[in-house]
């Protein structure tokens, strides 16, 4: 693949060795395929294991970095983008559905059974308990029985507990308790008021946002970590939501997203062609600021570190790009059972639905997304059968120019009755790969280091949050 | 005008001199004082007119840089480029967002204190050894284990994930029940690869075929030196991938004369189908690892990209190892046992590793670029060295080459 930084400097990218040459500098072909078959990978050959066995060992190892409980399906916002609501008319629906006392302890035994056992395997994991929603305050009882369940029987461990809220049920009380167990707090905010409540409204249409802001106070002195998740569509002033974010009192912003277009859906549908052509206006926007923000260099730093590590919106966004495309895996670091895609092993993290199904993660729904239930654990036979069919449907990303760097997962594989890859999305990762490696190349020119750097400052304020963020 | 090299060739500075890493041909060129300087600033983006000219007395920049152009290393821009450097891994760190199990390789285990000769290069006489690791040694006053511990040890190394066993004693052939079971269950245990060290003194012709019924297995033969026309008879009768590995006391001897009978010895050898690796010896090597090839130039042979970038992360001999003792007693390297990091037969592997992480890290985690010289020596990302023979881990006093003159003795 070849691509033109700003300056004129012409690139290929080798997506098999996985360097990226100056088009000039191009010369050693047979060196080159040399050394990428010298270090080329030995791709597993799934059909060839023998026991299920195998694939627990991979769990035990590198696995179960996170249980995530579902405590309630229930919500008291209905916002606009959310996957269960009409925008998603393939996706359950707003379900009323509580997890119960029994599913929720169970889980957590399953859990700490499968620590336990994996120590033998990884002995520096710890565990890692996370509250999900719905709106997971609406289920406060159960989170508290669950600590206490974690506390009193799980003493050889040290757990770390992580809540995803949308504010709106936080009040002194819930945050004294939180903070007695440290727990990582993750906020839905989506901007500044008219950003946040054009989506984020209650069931009568009142925006959140006013409400929220007056909740993260009760935060502010808690002494606990406090993150921010955003949602962005294709309405949104990016720009107004990237000032608001450096603001001070705002938590730190670690996570922006579209809206889900990984799943079927209709919400796109209501975008306008002025919309999507003022969206693209500003998405240029926000890459002439990465670059000018890269020029200014020393000053930057300077800002950086007086700012206290503060970072936004357009940061986040370059620090994102820059991380997909140093983390590429080439040759004999590739993932032998996975060589494609940015998915893992099912069960690296489990996510416990509120009816006491073992899902992939949080953010799959489908069956082909359920590895398990509370009463009798992973089911590993199928763990196997889901990276076998994975291994069947991405075969065609050997000739895939994002190979090494594509971050689709199983959001987009297992959300329905089975593995299946869209082709649409396929290509609009690849058509971002170019634009990817042009822009961050055409910021490299003007500073070769602040690659690392940005990526090094990535790791260093969200150090804490790891895994929410895988 | 700009010049960059290219993005398989790392340039790498010493105090004086400096090497150009050439990742596709895994070999080095060698750079003066002069072309050093030139390079780092042509590296950090420097346009060629503003690189000071009285860097290369009688030569211009240009001409300078136009070599490496033309062996291919590196090309001339008119815009300033950005050119990453190749790698294998990514440069960020794997377990940044989870707590990832630790990259475990080599795993040493004795299978026995005990042995009937005393051979004056054997551990327990305090002799230092390069490759005293894949040696057979005997320590002071040890018992050993008995055989389903040893399963057990096993059983504990292959789920943490070790990729080499490497098997020692004492005689390891002493007890053919003992080691039947213990190699049996490597083999039950799928672990990549598994190393025996066995000494020419026990390989009798029982030894043989018992080694001969585990084709699968690497045998290290330790042997006397000069190599005896009984061993290397042996050597060869055994089918399994054998390494031959005399061990050659350097103490107080002449260096030609022992780089003379080496050589002697590699040529009695080359035809026979068996491999070969000297092993040196010394009571004091402070005076003797001039003579020693590995001292010298030899040490900095490994120029792929996959040992550059473990260099970068750990010691090579020393990362990710760990060595179970005849007794059950754990240590990092197997020759670097002052201290025990507890014992297997009352505290498990894995709790081992997770209450002693930063005492382990120390070794795990060493650099050259933590060892002084090494951190100033051009050579430390291809350097294989020993940390063991060292009085001190973190100071090199053996080695041939010293940085700051740029010169090897």
């Amino acid at each position: 693949m070849e691509f033109k930084t700003l300056s004129g400097n012409e690139y290929v990218y080798l997506p098999k060795s996985g360097i990226v040459y100056p088009k000039k500098a191009l010369k050693r072909f047979a060196e080159i395929e040399r050394f990428s078959k010298s270090v080329g990978s030995e791709t597993l050959n799934l059909d060839e294991i023998e026991t299920p066995e195998v694939i627990k060992e991979l769990i035990l190892r590198s696995g179960l970095q996170e249980l995530i409980l579902e405590v309630t399906q229930k919500c008291n916002l209905r916002c606009k983008y959310c996957v269960y609501s009409e925008s998603y008319p393939g996706v359950r629906g707003y379900n009323p559905k509580d997890m119960d006392k029994d599913t929720a302890l169970k889980a957590i035994d399953v859990y700490f059974s499968l620590l336990k056992e994996g120590k033998a395997y990884n002995p520096y994991r710890e565990p890692s308990i996370a509250f999900y929603g719905g709106e997971p305050l609406l289920n406060f009882e159960l989170i508290k029985t669950c600590i206490t369940h974690v506390m009193e029987n799980y003493t050889d461990f040290n757990p770390y507990f992580v809540m995803t809220t949308n504010s709106t049920l936080l009040s002194e009380e819930v945050v004294a308790y939180l903070s007695q167990y440290n727990f990582e707090i993750v906020l839905s905010i989506d901007g500044p008021r008219e950003e946040h409540d054009r989506n984020r409204v209650f069931p009568g249409g009142t925006g959140s946002f006013d409400t929220i802001m007056e909740n993260v106070k009760f935060l502010a002195d808690s002494g606990l970590k406090v993150y921010c998740q955003s949602v962005y569509d294709l309405k949104t002033d990016i720009d107004k939501v990237h000032e608001f974010f450096y603001q001070e009192g705002v938590p730190l912003l670690s996570g922006a997203d579209p809206p889900s277009s990984k799943i079927p859906n209709v919400y796109y549908d209501k975008f306008s062609a002025r919309e999507r052509k003022i969206y693209e206006e500003r998405l240029a926007k926000m890459l002439t600021y990465q670059i000018e923000k890269v020029k200014k260099g020393k000053e930057r730093k300077r800002e950086e570190k007086n700012g206290k590590g503060r970072i936004s919106l357009y940061d986040l966004n370059l620090m994102n790009r820059i991380i997909s495309v140093l983390n590429r895996h080439t040759g004999m670091y590739k993932d032998p059972y996975i060589p494609y895609t940015g998915s893992g092993i099912p069960g690296f993290k489990l996510f416990a639905d509120a009816f006491g199904f073992f899902r992939i993660c949080e953010r799959t729904f489908g069956d082909a997304s359920i590895i398990g239930d509370v009463e009798s654990g992973l089911d590993y036979e199928k763990i196997l059968g889901i990276l076998r069919a994975l291994r069947s449907e991405t075969a065609v990303c050997e000739s895939c120019v994002a190979k090494n760097m594509c971050s689709l997962c199983y959001v987009t594989f297992a959300s329905g009755p089975a593995i299946k890859r869209d082709p649409a999305i396929c290509e609009d990762v690849k058509m971002r790969v170019e634009g990817t490696f042009s822009h961050l190349w055409s910021i490299a020119e003007i500073d070769e280091n602040v690659l690392l750097e940005l990526a090094d400052e990535y790791y260093t304020l969200f150090e804490d949050i790891g895994k929410e963020l895988l | 005008m700009f010049f960059r090299l290219n993005p398989e060739a790392r340039l790498i500075s010493g105090a004086k001199n400096g090497l150009i890493y050439d990742f596709l041909d895994n070999k080095v060129y060698e750079l003066s004082s002069e072309e050093k300087s030139v390079l780092e600033l042509a590296e950090k983006s420097k346009e060629i007119e503003e690189i000071p000219q009285n860097l290369v007395p009688g030569k211009s920049v240009t001409e300078v840089l136009e070599k490496f152009r033309e062996k291919n290393l590196g090309e001339f821009y008119e815009k300033k480029p950005y050119i990453e450097p190749l790698r294998l891994k990514s440069p960020l760190s794997s377990g940044a967002f989870y707590d990832s199990p630790p990259q475990l390789t080599n795993f040493f285990v004795e299978l026995n204190n005990s042995c009937q000769y005393n051979c004056s290069y054997c551990g327990k006489n305090r002799m230092k050894r390069i490759f005293g690791c894949i040696g057979c040694n005997v320590w002071d006053g040890q018992k050993h284990m008995e055989g389903d511990s040893y399963k057990d040890v096993l059983d504990q190394a292959y789920k943490l994930g070790f990729g080499q066993i490497f098997l020692s004693g004492g005689d390891v052939l002493k007890d053919f029940d003992t080691l039947a079971a213990v190699l049996d269950h490597c083999e039950t245990l799928h672990f990549p690869a598994v190393f025996l060290t066995c000494h020419e003194n026990y390989v009798d012709s029982d030894a043989v075929n018992f080694l001969n019924q585990y084709k699968w297995l690497n045998v290290f033969l330790n042997c006397n030196f000069p190599v005896s026309s009984k061993a290397l008879k042996r050597a060869e009768s055994v089918q399994c991938n054998i390494t031959l590995v005399p061990v050659v006391d350097v103490t107080g001897v002449d260096k030609e004369d022992v780089m003379g009978k080496i050589q002697h010895e590699h040529e009695k050898v080359q035809s026979k189908r068996v491999n070969w690796q000297i092993d040196y010896c010394s009571a004091d090597f402070t005076k003797d690892y001039s003579k020693i090839p590995l001292f010298g130039k030899e040490r900095a042979g490994n120029a792929t990209l996959q040992f550059f970038e473990r260099c970068q992360e750990c010691h090579p001999c020393l990362g990710g190892i760990l060595t179970v003792s005849a007794c059950g007693n754990v240590y990092v390297c197997r020759t670097m046992r002052e201290k025990s990091l507890g014992n297997v037969l009352d505290t498990n592997l894995s709790e081992i590793l997770r209450n002693k992480k930063e005492e382990i890290g120390k070794s795990w985690n060493l650099t050259r670029d933590k060892i002084t010289p090494c951190h100033n020596c051009e050579y430390r990302y291809s350097c294989m060295d020993c940390r063991s023979v060292e009085e001190d881990v973190y100071y090199t006093n053996l080695c041939g080459y010293d940085p700051y003159a740029g010169e090897w003795t």
